[in-house]
């Protein structure tokens, strides 16, 4: 087998700083995500039926749908309507927008199984509705999923390689032009998928300390 | 006089470092009826887990009718896998919290054995498994799940479930924790009724008032070990030992 | 800005040859992945820890590597190892070895939910562990298994998509292809995002129709609160 592991190791610091911008994309999205789905349960809440309406219909139809549409969608769609926008502002909002409909769905699975204890009490001393969400049901959401949320992280660094696609300059992106001078092809890969495995397995292990320093606060 | 019908020496059971058993010997003759008894943690549950190889003891030689099982008796190497599974239901295990197979009738639950391990014929099978279940009075509810039991009736199918493999010795590990009081009295009738057919018995219970009324001999187990023995009356009125003397002062405080 | 279906109705042959390679890959997949699953979920239940080791590596290697890096690994791998295979073949094996290590946990997680005096019972009356596994425990573990496996049916759809990259001739693909003639992007991947929405939903309905059957659930009837109201999941009065 026709296997180079010196090239594998060389392109190791180009392609790792590359990655870093799946990196950063990651975290900066899932933090929109996070904005955007809070926004939308709230939303919810209204249960105003038209509303509530085209939230479930637009939320099926980002979750039932592949990422790679709506990053094309984003990318050669928005130009036709006038709209030009470099490919990692059009990639990043087509992350950012799909990761927050899923966002969305875990802090709905955070709400059924939260203690109503505190939002009674707060319903039946009559607190308006922004100080009960703001003060009493968010703090104790975000902190029910936050294991959740670090997972989605995980998530989003992988949906990022596909900005590859659509000319971003990530870890992918980067390892295919340096296999296109080199020709080495699976080495340049196995570098890619080594460093941003690294990356979601240290993401993975932090929010397994964040989750046991919070069992112990909690319990 | 009887030769035991399942006999034990030396049985010990380590935890990583905490010893479960140190060294316990236990004989049961045919129709006797052996309480085992001590403090939570004592390792009644791990005793009658090692004697059916639920657990595998870390030394320790088992005789069931004399035959080894668990361990050649030459050498003391580990029968294989098949001998222990093809000799462990000659032992009847009655579970404390019973493990009845949710997905089955009590008459599937009671024929399932026979079928999957004996490969008897499905019909003669159940037929068996329908006489034994009315045996227990509970021919009316052969056909229904175990979740339409009472908790009552729920062990009578668990031990009409390890004698249909025709055991030799039953093991019943705390059979009267999940029961109704009234229900007590019930369960020494069923063990009386077994002992009579030559079956002979451990019970692992906490529940020195059942002991006294349903069992011959009662072992008691202090932290792993046999701290004293004996005729069950006479043994729980008159403890030698200061641990035992302890555990009963204990135990009737409730 | 003009909406123009009929470049749709033009190409329909395309996204109709392209709806069905995605399906045939689903199709292959799915199942071959469960079969995959099981021995691996079992590697790393077993006590022996070379077994576990494995099994984890495998496991952890798809769960954090992205799919498309590991699907260009192995595209490029197999010609140095003097294996030529097709591009649809290649993507559906690495579609399925990826699916396998998500079902590996879901066959695992399933297996281990079902109390372990079961197996316990089965080996009292004297079946061998296997026969206790398949006879006892796996029937108990099916009702668990539809939700998440039909959930990884979803995703597995959706990550078919990812083929179209190493030019696998699935809808996405013809997608791109149309696209590139006709710069229709919001017709195009409308439509064809509107294609994965329909094969994603109708699993979905296939899976909560099995679900409804199987479960044998005592569905514990929490009392609704004000705060249910409140945060709208439960409406107010009358259910």
């Amino acid at each position: 087998m026709d296997f180079d592991p010196m090239a594998m190791i060389a392109a190791l610091p180009q392609i790792g700083q590359a990655s870093l911008t799946n990196l950063w994309i990651a975290v900066v999205a899932t933090a929109i995500a996070l904005v955007i789905a809070t926004g939308i349960t709230v939303l919810r809440a209204l249960r105003i039926r038209v509303i509530t309406t085209v939230l479930d219909i637009v939320v099926s139809a980002v979750r039932g749908t592949p990422i790679l549409i709506q990053i094309f969608l984003f990318y050669y769609g928005l130009p036709t309507l006038g709209l030009d926008i470099p490919p990692l502002i059009a990639g990043f909002c087509a992350v950012a927008f799909n990761s927050s409909m899923f966002v969305s769905e875990l802090l709905r699975g955070g709400l059924t199984g939260m203690d109503r204890g505190p939002i009674e009490a707060a319903v039946a001393l009559a607190l308006p509705r922004r100080v009960i969400w703001s003060q009493v049901v968010l703090p104790q959401l975000y902190l029910r999923v936050l294991p959740a949320l670090v997972g989605e992280i995980t998530m989003v660094v992988k949906a990022t390689v596909l900005l590859s696609s659509i000319t971003v300059v990530e870890a992918l992106r980067t390892a295919q032009q340096l296999a296109s001078a080199n020709f080495r092809f699976l080495e340049m890969m196995l570098a890619a998928g080594i460093l941003l495995a690294l990356i979601n397995l240290a993401i993975a292990f932090i929010g397994a300390v964040i989750e046991g320093r919070l069992a112990v606060r909690r319990g | 006089m009887n030769a035991p019908v399942l006999s034990a020496r030396g049985v010990t059971k380590i935890f990583g470092s905490f010893t479960g058993l140190d060294g316990v010997d236990i004989d049961v003759a045919r129709g006797e009826i052996v309480a085992v008894i001590g403090p939570s943690g004592c390792g009644k549950s791990t005793l009658l887990r090692c004697l059916v190889q639920l657990e595998e003891p870390n030394s320790g030689t088992i005789l069931l009718e004399g035959q080894p099982f668990g361990s050649v008796a030459a050498d003391g190497r580990r029968q294989s896998t098949r001998t222990i599974d093809r000799i462990r239901p000659k032992i009847g295990f009655v579970f404390q919290s019973l493990n009845l197979w949710p997905h089955m009738t009590a008459r599937d639950n009671v024929a399932k054995g026979l079928i999957s391990v004996r490969r008897m014929p499905v019909a003669e099978a159940r037929e068996r498994a329908l006489a034994l279940i009315a045996r227990f009075g509970l021919a009316a509810k052969a056909d229904r799940r175990p979740a339409d039991l009472s908790g009552g009736e729920r062990q009578r199918i668990a031990i009409c479930r390890a004698l249909a493999m025709e055991p030799v010795a039953l093991l019943f590990d705390e059979p009267t924790s999940a029961l109704d009081p009234e229900l007590v009295l019930g369960v020494r009738d069923i063990l009386r009724e077994l002992a009579g057919t030559g079956i002979g018995m451990v019970i692992a219970t906490h529940d020195l008032r059942f002991a006294r009324a349903a069992t011959d001999r009662v072992i008691f187990l202090d932290r792993g070990r046999i701290a004293e023995q004996g005729p069950t009356q006479a043994t729980l009125d008159n403890p030698q030992s200061s641990r035992l003397q302890a555990f009963i002062k204990s135990v009737d405080h409730i | 800005m003009r909406f123009d279906l009929s470049i749709i109705f033009d190409n329909w042959q395309l996204f109709a040859n392209g709806l069905l390679t995605t399906l045939l890959i689903a199709v292959i997949a799915l199942p071959l992945a469960f079969v995959i699953a099981i021995p691996i979920a079992f590697m790393k239940l077993s006590r022996i820890w070379p077994l576990r080791a494995l099994a984890i590596v495998y496991i952890e290697a798809f769960r954090n590597a992205p799919f498309l890096i590991v699907l260009y690994v192995i595209f490029y791998a197999l010609p140095t190892l003097h294996i030529r295979l097709p591009a649809l073949v290649v993507g559906t094996g690495v579609l399925c070895l990826y699916a396998s290590s998500y079902l590996a946990e879901i066959i695992r997680g399933a297996f281990l939910a079902v109390p372990k005096g079961q197996l316990e019972a089965a080996r009292a009356v004297g079946m061998s562990r296997l026969q206790g596994i398949v006879q006892i425990v796996a029937p108990q573990m099916l009702s668990g298994l539809i939700p998440p496996s039909t959930n990884m049916g979803i995703i597995l759809i959706k990550e078919t998509s990812v083929l179209a990259l190493i030019s696998v001739a699935e809808l996405t693909y013809q997608g791109m292809s149309v696209q590139a003639a006709t710069f229709a992007a919001f017709e195009v991947f409308l439509v064809v995002g509107g294609l994965y929405w329909l094969l994603c939903a109708t699993l979905s309905a296939i899976a909560t129709s099995a679900e409804k059957r199987s479960a044998r659930s005592i569905a514990g009837a929490r009392r609704a609160s004000v705060a249910d109201s409140f945060l709208s999941l439960e409406p107010r009065g009358r259910k």
